[in-house]
C-alpha cells in the first residue's frame, strides 16, 4: 500500500504558477528530500467558498509528482477519500489554509498521532470561518512563510511562527555583467494584478532606462488594458513578455540590473489591500542569480530586504519619484560597490532562506512550538 | 502483579462494553459477561466499564459478582448539547467521537492503571474515540469482535469524517474474532494490528443439565421444534412458519413450534397473522422470555431446535447452547458458531431464509433418529470439549492478550494526546454551529469511490443485509429520547 510519511496539501489546484504555488511546489521539493517519502495533493479545481460538506467531500483532488522539475498528475480522488487517505501520514502541511472550509475537514480527520503544519500563501477567503472554527492543540501549528504573515495570524488570534525559504542552494550562479553606462535595464515579475503596481515602475523608468515586464495574464482585464495603455504611453523602452518559462524568467532576471518589485497596499484605482504580498521570493530569486532588488515599502518585502541587509534599496510604496531616485543612486554607484551589496546579500539569502533546509527546519518549528497546549472546554 | 493456581499472572483487566446486563440488546453484553466473570473466577481483577441505563432496552437480571462502572453517556444523551443539529446524535455515538466518553475512559485508565483493555462493543458511545483513547493510553487493548462494526461506523460517517481514524485507531489495536468471517467483516475499513480467531465459549457449567440426552421422537407423537433467542425476522423466524405448516404435511403427524424469546410487538403481530392464514395457531407456542432455568426446561422436552439466524450471523450463541443440550440442530451453515461443529454435520442450511432448505433438514432429523443421535453426540461432546468457556476458551484468550501485552512491552511509546483528540473533532463542530447550511449533507451524498462507503441501491443492500434491521432497532433503542427509566419485559 502507498503510504509515504508527509503530505502536503494545497487546497488550491497548481496549475496557474504564482508565488503561493511555487512555494508550494518547492516545499514539496524540499520534503522529498528527507527521509521518508513525501506526497503531494491539490484541488483539482477552487473550492466553491460555500459549498456544504457533502459538496466538499465530492471535490476532485489530484495527487501530483515532481521529478527533475517536471510535475505530473499521478492520481486523481475525491476530498472523501483524501481525507481517509490522509490520516495515514505521520504529518500533514496544509498549504493555502484560509482558502477554503476543506481545512477544517482536514484538522477533524486527523488523528491524534498526526502533526498538522498549516501554511497560508495569500488565498485567504474562510479567514474568519476558519479563525472561529480553529481549535488549537498540541498536535497542529501554523508556520508562515515570513515574520509578517506568522504576526498577521497573531493578531487574528491564532499562534504562528515563520519558516521561510525562497531559493535553492543550486539556484546561486556568477552573476551577469552589469552595464556600467546608458541606462539601466530593470525587471519587474509577476502576475500581471493591481497590487503589483508594475505602472510604477513603468512612470518611473521614464525615458532614462529600460524595463521588461514578466509574468503571465491574471484575468484581471481593467488592470492589464490599463497596464498596457501606460506601456504604450511609454518611449519604447517598455517591454512585456507575458508568460515566459522557469528559466527564461531567470534568464532575464539574470541578465538585468535591477529587480524592481513594486506591490503595493493601494491599488491603481485606489483600493486598498490588506495584505499585497505575504513574501517576496522574486527578490531571493533575484540576488540569487546576482540582481540588486529594490522594493516597495510593504511590510513583507521590507523584512527580506533587511535581512538581505539591502534595506536602503527600499522606497515608499507607489512613489514613483523615490524609485526614480533610487535607480538614479544605482548608476552613480561604482560597480564594485554595487557587486559587493549583492555578493553580501547572497551570503545572507544563503544563510537564511535555503530551500534545501526548509523541511528540516519546518519540522522543527513545528515540534518545538506548537500553538497551544490547552484542551478546548466548549 | 500476583500470580494464579497455573502459574500465569493475574491481570487487572478492564473491559468495555457499551451495554452490560441488566440492560441487554443481545449476545455481545452476555458475552461481555460470561467473559469477564470467567476472568473474575480464574483470579484477574475485572472491571467492567459500560453507559449507565438509559433509553428503552430490556433487562436480564443476571447473577454476577463483578465491578461495574458506569460513566459513559448513550448517545441519546448528547441532544440539547449542540450536537443534534448536525452531528445526529445517534451518527455520533455509532460512527464518531463523544468527548465526555473519552475523558471518562482516559480517567478511568489513569486511575486503574489496567494491564490489558478488553473492549466490546463500542458502538452507541462514540466508537472511534475510545479506540483512540484505548490506542493512546499504550495499554495493550484487545478488541473483541462480535458483529460488524466496521459498517455500522462507515455508514454512519454524516456531517463528519471520521473512517480515517477509525482505520488509524485499529491499526494500533489487536482484535480477537468470533469467527473469521466476522474478522474479514471488520477489516473492511483498516485492520486491527494483532489478529485472532477464537470462537466464542459458553459456560458449559451453568447450563442445565436436564436436557444432557438425546430426546428421541415417541412414534406417534408430536415433532416438537423449538427456536429461542430474539423473535426477529432477521433471524429467519418468518421462514418457521410455512416450514412446520409443510411439515405437518409432509411427516403426516402433529408439528408444534416453541418460541422462546422477546419479540418486537409489530413483528408479533405480524407473525401471529401469518400463523393464522396458515392454520397452525394450535401449534405454535409462545412462551416469552425465559430466565436460564425456563429455557433449560422448555429445552428439555424437545426433538430440534430449529435456528435459522442470519446468513451473516457473527456467532449466535444459541447454536451452541443447543448442540450443548444435545438437541439436534437446524440453523445458517455460515454462523460463527459453526466452527465448533463437527465437518459433515448434516442438518446446516445454506440459506436461512429458504424453507425448502428448513423442511428437509429437519425431515432428515425425524426419519434417521439413530443417525441424527450419532451427529448429536458428536457435537455435543465436540462442544463440550472446545466450547467450555472456562476450560477450553479462557485460556486461549489469556494466551492473546499475554501476546498482546508482550508486544506492547517492546512497542514505541504512544505519541499524541487526547487534547488533540478532543480539539480537532471539535473544529467541525464548531463549524456546522457558525455554517449549518454549510456543513449539513444529505443522508446520501455524492457517489463515493470506495467500496466501503455504499450509496443509493448499495447502501440499501448493505442495510438490509450487513446491518439487519435488529440491529437498527436495537440502536434505535439505544439512542431512544425516550426516559422513564430501564423497561422490563
Amino acid at each position: 500500500m502507498h503510504r509515504a510519511a508527509h503530505a502536503i496539501v494545497s487546497t488550491l489546484p497548481l496549475d496557474v504558477i504564482g508565488g503561493g504555488e511555487t512555494f508550494t511546489l518547492n516545499a514539496h521539493r524540499a520534503a522529498l528530500r528527507e527521509p521518508g517519502a513525501a506526497d503531494l495533493w491539490c484541488a483539482a479545481s477552487p473550492h466553491t467558498e460555500t459549498a456544504p460538506q457533502s459538496a466538499r467531500l465530492a471535490h476532485r483532488y489530484r495527487r501530483l509528482a515532481q521529478v527533475d522539475g517536471v510535475r505530473s498528475v499521478v492520481e486523481e480522488t475525491t476530498f472523501d477519500d483524501l481525507l481517509r487517505r490522509l490520516a495515514r501520514h505521520d504529518t500533514v502541511v496544509i498549504h493555502q489554509h484560509l482558502a477554503s472550509l476543506a481545512t477544517v475537514d482536514m484538522l477533524a480527520a486527523a488523528t491524534p498521532w498526526q502533526r498538522l503544519v498549516l501554511t497560508s500563501l495569500g488565498a485567504e477567503g474562510q479567514t474568519t470561518l476558519f479563525r472561529q472554527s480553529f481549535e488549537p492543540h498540541v498536535g497542529v501549528s501554523v508556520a508562515e512563510i515570513s515574520r509578517y504573515a506568522a504576526e498577521r495570524s497573531r493578531r487574528g488570534g491564532i499562534p504562528a511562527t515563520a519558516v521561510s525559504a525562497g531559493v535553492w542552494r543550486c539556484d546561486f550562479r556568477d552573476p551577469f555583467p552589469k552595464s556600467t553606462t546608458g541606462p539601466l535595464r530593470t525587471v519587474s515579475v509577476g502576475r500581471i494584478l493591481p497590487h503589483k503596481c508594475f505602472e510604477v515602475a513603468v512612470e518611473a523608468v521614464g525615458r532614462d532606462h529600460e524595463l521588461t515586464i514578466v509574468g503571465p495574464d491574471s484575468g484581471d482585464a481593467d488592470y492589464q488594458r490599463f497596464l498596457a495603455a501606460r506601456v504604450a504611453a511609454a518611449a519604447g523602452n517598455v517591454r512585456c513578455t507575458g508568460y515566459v518559462d522557469d528559466a527564461t524568467r531567470t534568464a532575464l532576471v539574470a541578465a538585468a540590473d535591477v529587480l524592481l518589485a513594486n506591490s503595493s497596499h493601494v491599488t491603481y484605482a485606489g483600493d486598498t489591500l490588506d495584505q499585497a504580498e505575504l513574501f517576496g521570493l522574486v527578490v531571493l530569486e533575484a540576488v540569487a542569480v546576482g540582481t540588486l532588488p529594490i522594493t516597495s515599502d510593504i511590510p513583507s518585502f521590507r523584512e527580506i530586504m533587511e535581512d538581505l541587509a539591502l534595506a536602503d534599496w527600499i522606497y515608499p510604496q507607489r512613489d514613483a519619484t523615490a524609485l526614480a531616485a533610487l535607480l538614479a543612486r544605482v548608476r552613480g554607484l561604482p560597480p564594485q560597490a554595487l557587486r559587493d551589496r549583492v555578493d553580501a546579500a547572497r551570503e545572507r539569502a544563503e544563510r537564511l532562506f535555503l530551500w534545501d533546509t526548509y523541511w528540516r527546519r519546518l519540522m522543527e518549528a513545528a515540534a518545538s512550538r506548537p500553538t497551544a497546549d490547552r484542551i478546548p472546554v466548549s | 502483579m500476583t500470580a494464579l493456581g497455573d502459574g500465569t499472572p493475574a491481570m487487572k483487566i478492564l473491559f468495555l462494553s457499551n451495554v452490560f446486563p441488566p440492560q441487554v440488546l443481545g449476545g455481545y453484553e452476555l458475552g461481555c459477561l460470561s467473559i469477564a466473570e470467567a476472568c473474575r473466577r480464574a483470579g484477574h481483577d475485572v472491571t467492567v466499564l459500560t453507559s449507565y441505563p438509559a433509553g428503552t432496552l430490556a433487562t436480564c437480571d443476571v447473577a454476577h459478582r463483578l465491578r461495574v462502572l458506569r460513566l459513559f453517556a448513550p448517545a441519546h444523551d448528547l441532544i440539547g448539547e449542540g450536537w443534534a443539529h448536525r452531528h445526529s446524535e445517534a451518527r455520533v455515538g455509532l460512527g464518531g467521537i463523544v468527548p465526555g466518553n473519552c475523558l471518562a475512559l482516559d480517567n478511568v485508565i489513569r486511575a486503574e492503571k489496567p494491564d490489558a483493555l478488553w473492549c466490546f462493543n463500542p458502538l452507541g458511545i462514540g466508537p472511534v474515540g475510545i479506540f483512540e483513547v484505548a490506542a493512546l493510553s499504550g495499554v495493550p487493548t484487545v478488541v473483541h469482535l462480535m458483529d460488524h462494526l466496521d459498517a455500522m461506523v462507515g455508514i454512519s460517517q454524516n456531517g463528519f469524517h471520521a473512517t480515517g481514524r477509525w482505520a488509524e485507531a485499529k491499526r494500533r489495536l489487536a482484535a480477537i474474532g468470533c469467527s473469521q468471517a466476522t474478522l474479514e467483516s471488520n477489516s473492511t475499513i483498516g485492520t486491527y494490528r494483532t489478529t485472532a480467531v477464537i470462537p466464542n465459549g459458553i459456560p458449559v457449567d451453568e447450563l442445565g443439565h436436564e436436557r444432557r440426552r438425546f430426546r428421541r421422537i415417541e412414534a406417534g407423537a408430536a415433532v416438537r421444534l423449538v427456536y429461542f433467542g430474539q423473535i426477529i425476522p432477521e433471524k429467519g423466524v418468518s421462514g418457521l412458519v410455512p416450514a412446520v405448516r409443510r411439515l405437518r404435511r409432509l411427516l403426516a403427524r402433529p408439528v408444534e413450534l416453541h418460541l422462546v424469546g422477546r419479540c418486537p410487538r409489530d413483528y408479533e403481530s405480524a407473525l401471529r397473522a401469518w400463523i393464522r392464514r396458515d392454520g397452525i395457531e394450535d401449534a405454535v407456542i409462545w412462551h416469552g422470555l425465559l430466565d436460564r432455568a425456563g429455557v433449560d426446561r422448555v429445552l428439555a422436552e424437545m426433538h430440534v431446535a430449529v435456528l435459522p439466524l442470519r446468513s451473516d450471523e457473527p456467532f449466535g450463541y444459541v447454536g451452541l447452547e443447543a448442540i450443548a443440550q444435545r438437541l439436534p440442530l437446524v440453523a445458517a451453515a455460515r454462523a460463527g458458531f459453526t466452527a465448533l461443529v463437527p465437518p459433515g454435520y448434516p442438518f446446516l442450511i445454506d440459506d436461512p431464509a429458504s424453507v425448502d432448505e428448513i423442511v428437509a433438514a429437519v425431515a432428515s432429523v425425524c426419519r434417521d433418529q439413530e443417525a441424527c443421535e450419532r451427529w448429536v453426540d458428536a457435537a455435543c461432546g465436540r462442544v463440550l470439549e472446545c466450547g467450555d468457556l472456562e476450560r477450553a476458551v479462557l485460556p486461549r484468550y489469556i494466551a492473546f492478550l499475554e501476546q498482546v501485552r508482550a508486544e506492547a512491552a517492546t512497542a514505541p511509546a504512544a505519541r499524541g494526546d487526547i487534547g488533540s483528540l478532543i480539539a480537532s473533532w471539535q473544529m467541525s463542530r464548531n463549524l456546522s454551529r457558525l455554517v449549518p447550511e454549510a456543513a449539513a449533507a444529505p443522508t446520501v451524498a455524492e457517489p463515493r469511490p470506495a467500496a466501503w462507503r455504499p450509496y443509493g441501491r448499495k447502501l440499501r443492500s448493505m442495510l438490509r443485509d450487513a446491518v439487519p434491521e435488529s440491529w437498527r432497532l436495537q440502536l434505535r433503542k439505544i439512542t431512544s429520547r425516550a426516559r422513564g427509566g430501564p423497561r422490563r419485559p
